[in-house]
């Protein structure tokens, strides 16, 4: 079941009106059954799959935190660490490995046919198999204290709003929200509705409105020009911020209308004047996972700039991994490492140097454009199927010859793509600029007014071809 | 609480009040355009020839060459993607709205198109004109159906009213898609899997009705076969069948030009023609005097 559906709105009114008529277990245990509903809507084999790994982590958190010996306490969390990425690893990269192996011993003419298995990707996997894997972590390093309600947990682990794509949610922010009974309040059910159809008109009048544009270049980009391709790319960049910011707006805002507190995921990432800026805006719950998870348990940067710099490579190849199994995403990975190093290295002196030259607002303009410039690049890897037909849309990036608009095709699509990416980038600007009054934000009657012109504008201008949200895939 | 139900109430009344205005609106601004279904329903398309198929109804006949080897009134009602079925209520509507032109010059290959996904969604701007058209809605896609149902603003959500805007000053008659194919457009059309002439019942009843009605309003109909790119053609398979079969149905004489244009820089793509084509063709067809007020089954 996906968000943008008549199906999902029918579940979630169904889902809020029981919801809000119940109280204490009872309440909890109908968001757990609406969260395995809404899973198994996909393939109720899945949730085979959640309910083991929520099981493992429920009964290994519990043992490390009575475990009396450091020794016990470890190999218990080994064994949660082994488990749920080795589960994350057999479905996302068991057939990525054969295939590989299979390729390279057939180039030196040893054929081999293995069987994959015909192994599907569990939707979301990427996403609460982190969730649990942090939590008996937590537990491990006494930072939170385990779960002794296993309906809490489950419903921890499986919260359908952002059960398939985020925002990855920590133990120590849910958890505790679990605890006391959610008090209904209508001011958090407006502004919960004001976050999703924020969301859906970031899904439906951006991002699948871009995609009409982008999605045909990409598969076929030898029959189209420079030009197009140019516009393909950085489209886009805008259209996976918008597809996957959307999604996590409509968790926040679906989560909230239950009485319940999500993180912010996003936070503006393209008015980012670095790279380092743009990762504490973009897809923030995965990046923070990482950075305690992975930068700061490797040294961060307490130790020599190239540990650091080693340090950061090994975190962006692991973020670029995480996205599937391909050396696509791996060397997307290693591309946005290189980003945060070069940064590292000549970042200040440039930045001091335009500063004086342009000024303050100058060089952050500057950063955001180069930033996006930079990111839209590595995108064009991790937007192709193979990094053959990356490195072959890259060089066509360059063809004299395919400058001319006359070359352009789909030009209203294009047309309208631009419109509302700009009519977006100009909503982001004044938001970063501050050109909202701040009266604007606590104004009930002013966000109503917004949910209605935003809904009228999905009416209008939204594309609706049941597009899958980009991050599913992960 | 009853301040809260009353304050959701006035939300949905005011969306729905917004959402008729607002679709009011655009269809005055639609109206307001110069695009060839806004003309039509305006009564501003008064033509002697008039010419309906689909995308290759619009680029095998361009109304300025036509006119110009003619010395007529010409008026091309076809358009891209537009499904057989619509044929008939888009030809009803024009005879309703202007006097019947003296020829119909009717292309005919898209009775052996299966309609892409979306093109029959982009004429949801015209159920608010014809409630045949609604019927063909509710007929082949209900959920778009009721969604223009439920909101007026959705109906304008449609490529066909962004591309009216862009003739709101000039007319659209005049426009072709004025390009010549190149080697990689022609790989991929070869690549295409619609590469056999479908024998499609439905679209043929289509067509049939557009000649019943010109002949209730004693049009002389014109069926005709467009060219296709030669190499194209040659890949395309069982287009002879297809031929014998329509022009049976049809009970009348199809003209076939299909192999009429052999140079591809007559060619915007392997199935339309541009600017230069089309007057290529025009002047060809004007030669066979094909443009004549005589019905063929007369001559």
């Amino acid at each position: 079941m996906t968000f943008v559906s008549v199906t999902f709105l029918v579940f979630f009114v169904l889902f809020l009106l029981i919801y809000w008529n119940l109280a204490g277990s009872s309440r909890i245990l109908v968001c757990l059954a609406a969260s395995y509903l809404f899973y198994g809507w996909w393939d109720y084999r899945f949730l085979a799959l959640i309910l083991g790994s929520t099981v493992v982590d429920f009964l290994i958190a519990r043992g490390i935190h009575t475990a009396n010996s450091k020794s016990v306490k470890r190999l218990l969390l080994s064994l949660s660490v082994f488990a749920n990425l080795g589960v994350l690893c057999f479905f996302k990269y068991f057939k990525f490995f054969i295939q590989s192996t299979e390729d390279l011993m057939a180039q030196v003419g040893w054929i081999v046919d293995w069987p994959t298995l015909n192994i599907i990707l569990p939707i979301g996997i990427s996403f609460y198999t982190f969730q649990t894997l942090s939590y008996t972590i937590d537990v491990y390093r006494q930072k939170i204290q385990p779960e002794n309600d296993f309906l809490k947990f489950a419903t921890f682990v499986a919260f359908f709003p952002q059960l398939v794509a985020g925002p990855i949610v920590r133990a120590s922010h849910f958890l505790p929200q679990l605890q006391s009974d959610r008090t209904f309040q209508f001011s958090n059910l407006t502004s919960g509705f004001h976050q999703m159809v924020i969301g859906f008109a970031k899904k439906l009048i951006i991002a699948d409105t871009l995609a009409v544009v982008v999605d045909p270049v990409f598969a076929f980009p030898e029959g189209h020009c420079s030009l197009d391709m140019i516009f393909a790319a950085s489209l886009f960049s805008i259209q996976i911020y918008a597809d996957f910011s959307g999604y996590s707006d409509i968790a926040i805002g679906a989560a909230r209308m239950a009485g319940f507190e999500l993180p912010l995921n996003f936070d503006r990432p393209f008015f980012a004047a670095s790279f380092r800026d743009f990762w504490r805006r973009w897809h923030i719950s995965l990046s923070t996972w990482l950075r305690d998870y992975l930068y700061f348990p490797l040294g961060g940067s307490r130790q020599n700039q190239w540990m650091t710099y080693r340090n950061i490579m090994i975190t962006m190849l692991l973020a670029g991994v995480w996205h599937g199994a391909g050396l696509t995403f791996a060397v997307w990975g290693l591309m946005l490492g290189a980003y945060l190093c070069m940064e590292a290295m000549i970042g200040p002196l440039v930045s001091q140097r335009c500063r004086k030259m342009i000024g303050e607002r100058g060089t952050q303009a500057m950063g955001s454009l180069l930033v996006f410039a930079f990111l839209t690049f590595s995108l064009i890897i991790f937007r192709n199927p193979t990094l053959v037909d990356g490195m072959a849309y890259l060089g066509g990036l360059f063809d004299p010859n395919g400058f001319s608009p006359n070359l352009l095709q789909n030009r209203i699509p294009l047309l309208k793509a631009l419109a509302v990416s700009f009519g977006f980038f100009l909503i982001e600007a004044s938001i970063s600029w501050s050109f909202l009054p701040n009266t604007y934000y606590r104004q009930p009657m002013l966000r109503s007014a917004t949910s209605l012109v935003l809904l009228w504008m999905i009416a209008f201008l939204g594309t609706f071809q049941g597009t899958a949200f980009v991050y599913f895939q992960f | 609480m009853r301040i809260k139900i009353l304050l959701t109430l006035l939300f949905v009344g005011a969306l729905f009040a917004g959402d008729r205005l607002g679709g009011e609106i655009l269809e005055k601004i639609f109206l307001g355009t110069q695009f060839r279904f806004a003309q039509i329903y305006n009564g501003q398309l008064e033509a002697d020839i008039v010419i309906l198929g689909n995308s290759r109804g619009i680029h095998m006949f361009h109304p300025p060459s036509v006119a110009e080897v003619t010395g007529q009134k010409v008026a091309n009602i076809s358009f891209n993607g537009m499904p057989a079925q619509m044929l008939p209520m888009i030809w009803k509507d024009y005879l309703e709205h202007h006097q019947p032109p003296q020829i119909l010059v009717l292309e005919v290959s898209c009775i052996g198109v299966i309609d892409r996904l979306g093109s029959l969604e982009q004429f949801s701007i015209l159920i608010d004109q014809n409630p045949d058209i609604a019927s063909l809605f509710a007929d082949r896609n209900p959920v778009h159906y009721w969604g223009c149902q439920i909101s007026r603003l959705f109906r304008y959500n449609s490529l066909l009213f962004m591309r009216s805007q862009m003739f709101r000053f000039r007319s659209d008659q005049d426009w072709i898609q004025n390009s010549i194919i190149n080697p990689e457009m022609l790989a991929a059309s070869f690549e295409e899997s619609n590469q056999h002439a479908k024998k499609l019942e439905s679209n043929l009843v289509a067509i049939q009705k557009v000649i019943q009605i010109a002949k209730e309003h004693n049009v002389v109909v014109k069926p005709i076969v467009a060219p296709y790119l030669p190499e194209f053609f040659a890949r395309l398979e069982g287009f002879d069948d297809w031929y014998q079969w329509t022009r049976q149905k049809l009970d009348m004489p199809l003209a076939n030009y299909t192999l009429a244009l052999e140079d591809p820089d007559c060619f915007s793509d392997h199935l339309h023609l541009n600017a230069g084509g089309a007057a290529a063709l025009a002047t060809l067809l004007d030669e066979d005097r094909f443009f004549d007020k005589v019905s063929d089954s007369e001559q």
